[in-house]
């Protein structure tokens, strides 16, 4: 049985250590637990005050190491207890690559001789493997799409596997049920859109804003915008909550854009656009910018629509509220796209083909 | 070999004994090449000797004292932790050279973790000779030892060891580093040709001359022997004379003699290189070394007593556990008392020095010498070369770039500490207070266990002279 340790950043507490950020870690490492049938555990790795173990299920556990101190950045966090967290598993997946918390288990990995693979997630807050090239240390490389895939410069093997969504967790709503809001889910940061979504939203049709506040400046933009508008913010939903606005959704728009309404520029807003593959799941369509990796997910009129601009997102978005079948066309292909190649347990059998080979040539230079 | 410095740019005995060791290696038909740093001063070019490694000069207390914080903390973390300028040159000459086994010695000062991190990722199997706690003092920061780093380091170090004194290992044990069973132990040594045996020893009624040499300072004993001599004075002996060899680095113990008025007893001498110290042993009658107990193996006092000049040690070091009191040598407790009561035993003719010194010399010169040793060291740098690696082989590339990963993390991770309090690199983790030289000298005075380490100045002849430890 190899033991996988799968490090993310993202600071859990008491709140939220199996919420937001942390999820596709989370998904993913179910899904390798579930698709090995006991043949691999996972222990998620990650930081906190204290140190603690949460255990999730048979074979998966989280395990927050003392963070060494707050860092300015969550995703810089580094703990003195990493070296011993890493040091019985058979295989390190690290989550963001370009962290101080990547680079650091890079060298510690590395050094103790455990294979390496890596997903980025675009929380890029530190150069310094960058300058080292910090990639060529690791085994293998995940991306979420080919869009992620072509911001790599390494020669270290790139596999894109697309998707990691909870199929099981995320479903459909009953047949027939009232939709009756266009959605947004996700933090509230300029490079997210909203501000866009909100201007080219029509008339009379509802809107749910569902996500964190991370900029407050930006928060009171959007609030702004949105007078005279029928938009409503929730800051704190629960899951049993974002279930439903799913669900009731004509549609789950990510209009995230490569430069922001205060002229900041993004390179990689969008790597993969989690919360569309949620909403797919829930067989409710998705509604994207053409940025990023959102396009390879969404197809055009099959499971949602790409949208250049703000005329057309508006169109559709209409077109979307009056149509009750084309939501419904939409949402089953959407579903079944999730059910054949984004459900978490696929992702993670993709994963584990990946895996595999690197704990076989490891048992084998062990041996 | 790797060796922080070499011959004849050294700080004291382990790199003297270094270089001692790859002539008797050479001279056994070995091919040994040596891979150090730059000198510190100009230096001839010598076969065999590549000076391509740079040198943290933790040592330059001068450089110290006009550093900010930050500055002399990046530099103590380059010193122990890594320099990836270093290990890029460890890969360097182990592709040139092609070693069969690496042998490391002092490596405080080039960051000795990331070479040994190097060899090991380049699988490159070694055999590490320890005169000092060298291990756990890498896993410092200012003399602040980092206990998770100490805990992985402990873990991943995977090669033989040979150690001074079963004292050195039990030391490097209990701080925290196993040795896992591979350590020899193997004591310090004397070279050269056996010197004419010494026919004229003390008799009661001349004056007892007493020699000390290497580093002046509290945890060697300097204080202890001036308050010995102060106590044979309070108690009617006068016919005896003091030679103190060494940097006087502080002024704590001239003005010690002079408030005990032994000025008339006691004479510091100035440092004297090894070879000069060598044609003063026979010269004197007792060599006075009330170290401290961490002492590992001090070369001067064997090389005295291969001379007749009769140690007389503290009970507890390195070099005691190798010689029988009353059969080679003299031991006393660590204070001024027991001394003098030794010192007082020999001016009263209680103790014959003759025999002692006799029957030293020839164990010396029988078990001490580096011809005896040699085949012990060439037997473990065997035995080394066949220690099997647990991990695969790894590209000097890999190494360079996990050296640089390293270095840049350490350095942002140090100054970010700094900022965030200069006081913590990480408190709850912290094992040693900090023991900047003021405090240990403090703590020394007050008679508790100061704890220098071999990356600590205070631990080291800082005066270049051979022979000094």
């Amino acid at each position: 049985m190899a033991k996988i340790a799968c490090l993310t950043p993202n600071y859990f507490n008491d709140d939220s250590y199996i919420g937001g950020g942390e999820r596709y870690p989370l998904n993913l490492s179910r899904g390798i637990v579930e698709r090995s049938r006991g043949r691999h555990s996972v222990e998620i790795l990650s930081f906190g005050p204290t140190s603690k173990t949460h255990r999730i299920g048979p074979g998966l556990t989280i395990r927050v190491l003392a963070a060494a101190r707050k860092p300015l950045n969550p995703l810089d966090v580094v703990s003195w207890e990493l070296p011993a967290a890493l040091a019985d598993a058979d295989l390190v997946h690290v989550h963001q690559a370009y962290t101080r918390c990547s680079e650091m288990a890079y060298l510690v990995a590395k050094q103790q001789g455990k294979p390496i693979v890596v997903t980025d997630h675009g929380g890029a807050t530190s150069t310094l493997g960058t300058s080292v090239g910090s990639l060529e240390l690791v085994d293998h490389v995940i991306a979420n799409s080919a869009f992620g895939a072509s911001l790599y410069q390494t020669s270290r093997p790139i596999t894109v596997i697309k998707g990691g969504v909870d199929g099981a967790r995320f479903t459909p709503g009953r047949r027939g049920m009232t939709r009756r809001h266009v959605l947004y889910v996700g933090r509230l940061l300029p490079h997210k859109g909203v501000d866009r979504l909100i201007k080219a939203l029509p008339d009379a049709l509802p809107l749910v804003v569902c996500g964190r506040v991370y900029h407050p400046a930006y928060f009171d933009l959007l609030q702004k915008l949105a007078r005279g508008k029928e938009v409503t913010f929730l800051t704190d939903a629960e899951d049993t909550t974002l279930l439903e606005l799913y669900r009731s959704a004509w549609a789950t728009v990510l209009p995230s854009t490569y430069r922001d309404c205060y002229g900041i520029t993004s390179l990689w807003p969008e790597l993969m656009g989690f919360t569309l593959l949620e909403s797919m799941a829930c067989g409710t369509p998705a509604v994207c910018s053409n940025v990023g990796g959102m396009p390879e997910y969404v197809e055009e009129d099959i499971n949602g629509y790409v949208c250049d601009d703000d005329a057309t997102l508006a169109d559709r978005l209409r077109q979307l509220a009056e149509d009750p079948d084309l939501v419904d066309r939409l949402g089953r292909a959407g579903r079944h796209r999730v059910d054949q190649e984004y459900d978490l347990r696929v992702a993670a059998g993709r994963m584990l083909e990946v895996y595999e080979p690197l704990l076989a040539l490891a048992r084998e230079v062990a041996a | 070999m790797l060796s922080n410095l070499y011959p004849p740019d050294v700080i004291g005995g382990y790199e003297l004994g270094c270089k001692q060791a790859v002539e008797a290696l050479r001279s056994r038909g070995h091919e040994v090449l040596v891979l150090t740093s730059a000198p510190r001063t100009p230096a001839p070019t010598e076969p065999g000797v590549v000076r391509r490694l740079r040198l943290s000069e933790v040592w330059n207390n001068y450089m110290f004292a006009h550093s900010r914080p930050v500055t002399a903390r990046l530099l103590q973390a380059e010193s122990t932790l890594v320099n990836a300028f270093n290990v890029h040159a460890l890969g360097e000459v182990v592709a040139e050279f092609r070693p069969e086994v690496a042998y490391p010695w002092m490596l405080v000062g080039v960051g000795g973790l990331g070479l040994m991190a190097g060899l090991q990722h380049l699988g490159i199997p070694w055999l590490w000779h320890l005169m000092d706690d060298v291990p756990l003092a890498l896993c410092r920061i200012g003399g602040r030892t980092v206990a998770p780093l100490l805990v992985e380091v402990a873990r991943q170090l995977d090669g033989r060891f040979l150690a001074c004194s079963t004292r050195l290992v039990e030391e490097i044990e209990a701080g925290g580093v196993s040795l896992k069973g591979r350590v020899a132990v193997v004591p310090n040594w004397v070279v050269g040709h056996r010197p004419e045996p010494r026919s004229r020893f003390y008799q009661p009624g001349q004056t007892l001359r007493i020699m000390a040499a290497g580093q002046i300072a509290q945890h060697k004993g300097s204080d202890h022997i001036i308050e010995m001599a102060a106590r044979l004075r309070d108690r009617g002996f006068e016919r005896f004379s003091i030679d103190i060899y060494g940097h006087v680095d502080d002024l704590y113990f001239p003005g010690l003699t002079r408030v005990r008025g032994l000025e008339g007893h006691i004479t510091f001498q100035g440092p004297k290189p090894q070879a000069e110290l060598a044609k003063l042993y026979p010269l004197y009658d007792v060599f006075a070394f009330p170290t401290w107990e961490r002492e590992p193996f001090a070369f001067a006092p064997l090389e005295a007593l291969w001379r007749g000049c009769v140690p007389l040690m503290s009970q507890a070091n390195g070099n005691a556990e190798w010689a029988v009191h009353g059969v080679h040598c003299l031991k006393a407790e660590r204070n001024p008392d027991a001394f003098a009561d030794v010192v007082g035993a020999i001016m009263d003719g209680s103790i014959d020095l003759g025999p002692i010194a006799r029957r030293g010399a020839s164990v010396v010169g029988r078990d001490f010498h580096l011809d005896a040793q040699i085949p012990r060291i060439e037997q473990e740098l065997r035995a080394a070369s066949h220690h099997p690696r647990q991990s695969p082989r790894g590209s000097a590339d890999e190494a360079y770039r996990l050296a640089l990963l390293a270095e840049k993390l350490t350095r942002v991770l140090v100054q970010e500490a700094e900022e965030a309090d200069p006081a913590d690199l990480d408190s709850s983790h912290r094992v040693d207070s900090p023991d900047n030289k003021l405090r240990m000298r403090t703590r020394a005075r007050d008679g508790q266990s100061a704890r220098p380490s071999a990356s600590d100045p205070g631990d080291a002849a800082r005066d270049g002279s051979p022979g000094l430890l």
